[in-house]
């Protein structure tokens, strides 16, 4: 099977990538909410890649780019942002045979504006960027940030050519910033379109399994895979986690890789990841589960969405480790 | 022949003796001439071939030869009230102060160009000179760590993140504002008096701040405008023109004051003048706003959701677009996490996924 950069296949989170290309395709922006360690970066990486545009007609295909920006650590003057997104533009600019001026920390974000407009109209190009670690930009930006990256949006409203694709932890509202990013026009732009990022389907899970397996230098018998699947609940960290701590021998018990979420180790460590990521509504959600409780109908149906629970009716926490983990909380 | 000698004789000693009177009547009138007189409350700058000389105090005094009085300066003592511009407080708020004090000037302590100062002249001085002593006091003030912020009682989880707005104008209010007010007056009277303007005994007040009036301004078009996003934006451009080295964080503690303003943050704002009673007042609760979450621009009077009771189905016809800012509490804080707003209903509305085993 032909691989993207080696370790993706050409399906790789196909729900999740074609409902990005299918909201951006038609101007809008959104939002992409996942857990920590859930493989947004993964996607990013991913989503980036040209062949990924083949999902896309021909036609639309030849003019969309997806670029990706770090916001990370959230707490960069502004100017760094748009340089970061002014040079992501470089590729497209030169496609068009724009040439982007010189640029000062003063003029970066007129220019920004100025080769957007450019490129999304005269020069009729497809401009995604996904902003990864949006949710570090929400707690340490004021609105003033968000305000002008809404008006780089606004100046090519009319063509649909922009879109913003941004990736957090928790739902953007709900972030605790400087100022309510509800309150923001950015956030109008997505809150239409806010995703949930759910742990693998099984099949990325096995592919992405199989490549950590390959990296590590290590086979893995057919059952002590699927063991191992069924207790990471297809969440990425853990998944790395389970295989780090195991290695090189997987033939262990499902109870004993549970217990691996006790011990000091990076099953543990990732576990502890994905709990300090969540919402404090969901975590005490989450305990009210395992302690026999059933949250409210609404907050099950969120559980379930955000890829925390298998079910809605009769919720389980998706992934035993994560269980036992909270278990011991 | 000898009656014509002794004619001549008489003639001669006469011509003289007019001579002598008339010498004599010149150099009294030239000395009368150049008698002078200097009025009470002035002091004269004399030149002697254009290069200065000296100063002479009140009452009667001789112009020397070739001297000539090229100056007045009125030495009295005046009440003045200073207006120092661009003072930066802690919160990075650019404030005008008013300075009350009264001064008699003292030509001994100036050097030879102060002398010739206009009084247009030697009030910019003054100005420059307070600006110099607050810089000073800003940076001292800074170092102050007062019991208040020492002891900062914690916050009651749910209440909202507390802010004193009093600390934006700090230390000219708060607790900071007495140790500034002691260490002000030795300041202004060394700093002035080493350049001749003497600061009486009487005491150095600060008569209370003035906002520069283009933010004045933009306060008042942010209210009229209901905090609107975009009022803000346009309130953020204006106060980074009108004060450009307000730092971010200064930025955001100014919005977040002003979107939750108290009856005297209002006043402070939309009057421009931060009064003297505030000044004084040590960080009066009236003066200290809870910092809820920001009032959403079309519906300021949304009461926040409340938690559905067990049971209750999601409404697929909830609106949770359209009111994304409605005010809604913090979720109870944990230690080692991130602080965050409560999770309501309409979060799981506005909320799609992409599972593919949806159901």
């Amino acid at each position: 099977m032909a691989l993207i950069l080696n370790r993706y296949t050409l399906d790789y989170r196909s729900e999740v990538v074609d409902t990005i290309l299918a909201t951006t395709q038609h101007g809008y922006s959104m939002c992409l909410v996942g857990l920590a360690g859930s493989g947004k970066s993964n996607l990013v990486t991913f989503i980036t890649q040209p062949e990924v545009l083949a999902r896309l007609p021909l036609s639309l295909a030849q003019k969309t780019h997806i670029v990706a920006v770090n916001c990370a650590p959230g707490m960069q003057p502004p100017a760094q942002l748009y340089r970061a997104m002014l040079h992501e533009l470089e590729p497209i600019a030169a496609k068009v045979q724009y040439t982007l001026p010189a640029i000062s920390d003063e003029t970066v974000y007129y220019e920004l504006r100025k080769t957007v407009k450019q490129l999304c109209t005269s020069g009729e190009q497809r401009i995604v960027f996904v902003l990864d670690e949006f949710e570090q930009m929400i707690k340490h930006q004021p609105l003033e940030l968000f305000e002008e990256l809404r008006n780089v949006r606004d100046e090519v409203r009319t063509t649909d050519n922009f879109a913003y694709v941004a990736i957090t932890h928790r739902m953007p509202q709900c972030v605790v910033g400087n100022q309510r990013f509800a309150n923001s026009k950015l956030y109008e732009l997505l809150c239409d379109h806010v995703y949930a990022f759910c742990p693998y389907r099984p099949a990325d899970a096995v592919a992405m399994f199989n490549t950590l397996a390959a990296k590590e230098g290590v086979t893995i018998a057919s059952l002590d895979r699927e063991r191992i699947l069924g207790c990471a609940g297809g969440h990425s960290g853990i998944l790395r986690a389970i295989l780090l701590a195991l290695k090189p021998h997987f033939g262990v018990t499902a109870k004993r890789i549970v217990q691996l979420a006790e011990e000091d180790g990076p099953v543990r460590t990732a576990c502890e990841h994905i709990w300090k990521h969540l919402h404090s509504s969901e975590r005490t959600a989450l305990l009210a589960l395992l302690a026999g409780e059933t949250p409210p109908l609404w907050m099950c149906e969120f559980l379930y969405k955000r890829g925390l629970t298998s079910e809605v009716n009769a919720p389980r926490i998706f992934s035993p480790v994560f269980e036992h983990y909270i278990a011991g909380k | 022949m000898n009656d014509d000698g002794a004619s001549l004789t008489i003639l001669l000693q006469c011509f003289f003796l007019i001579l002598t009177i008339g010498g004599l009547g010149s150099a009294l009138f030239y000395f009368i001439g150049r008698i002078r007189t200097v009025p009470e409350g002035h002091v004269a700058v004399i030149e002697q071939l254009q290069k200065y000389k000296r100063t002479v105090g009140p009452g009667l005094y001789l112009l020397r030869p070739l001297e000539a009085e090229v100056a007045r300066i009125y030495v009295r003592q005046r009440e003045a009230t200073a207006i120092v511009p661009n003072v930066f407080t802690e919160g990075g708020l650019p404030v005008v102060v008013n300075l009350r004090y009264s001064y008699r000037l003292d030509p001994q302590f100036m050097n030879r160009d102060e002398l010739y100062y206009s009084d247009g002249d030697r009030w910019e001085q003054q100005r420059t000179l307070l600006k110099r002593v607050f810089q000073n006091l800003m940076t001292e003030m800074e170092k102050i760590n007062t019991e208040r912020y020492k002891k900062r009682p914690p916050q009651p989880a749910g209440q909202g993140k507390r802010v004193d707005s009093i600390a934006l104008f700090s230390p000219f209010a708060g607790e900071k504002a007495l140790p500034l007010q002691n260490a002000l007056e030795p300041a202004v009277r060394s700093a002035l008096g080493q350049h001749g303007i003497m600061v009486t005994a009487a005491p150095v007040l600060i008569n209370g701040l003035t906002l520069p009036p283009e933010v004045s301004a933009a306060y008042t078009e942010l209210l009229s405008n209901d905090f609107s996003s975009s009022a803000r934006a346009d309130f953020i451009r204006r106060m980074r023109n009108a004060s450009p080295n307000l730092s971010e964080a200064a930025m955001v503690h100014l919005l977040n004051i002003i979107q939750n303003p108290s009856a005297d943050v209002h006043n402070i704002f939309s009057g421009g003048t931060l009064n003297t009673d505030i000044l004084l007042e040590k960080g009066k609760t009236s003066s200290r706003s809870s910092v809820q979450p920001s009032p959403p621009p079309s519906a300021p009077s949304t009461p926040p959701p409340s938690a559905p009771p067990a049971g209750a189905t999601a409404s697929p016809a909830a609106q949770p677009a359209a009111q994304p800012a409605a005010a809604r509490p913090l979720a109870p804080a944990a230690e080692g996490f991130d602080p965050d707003y409560a999770l309501v209903e309409a979060d799981n509305t506005l909320l799609k996924t992409t599972r593919v085993d949806s159901n």
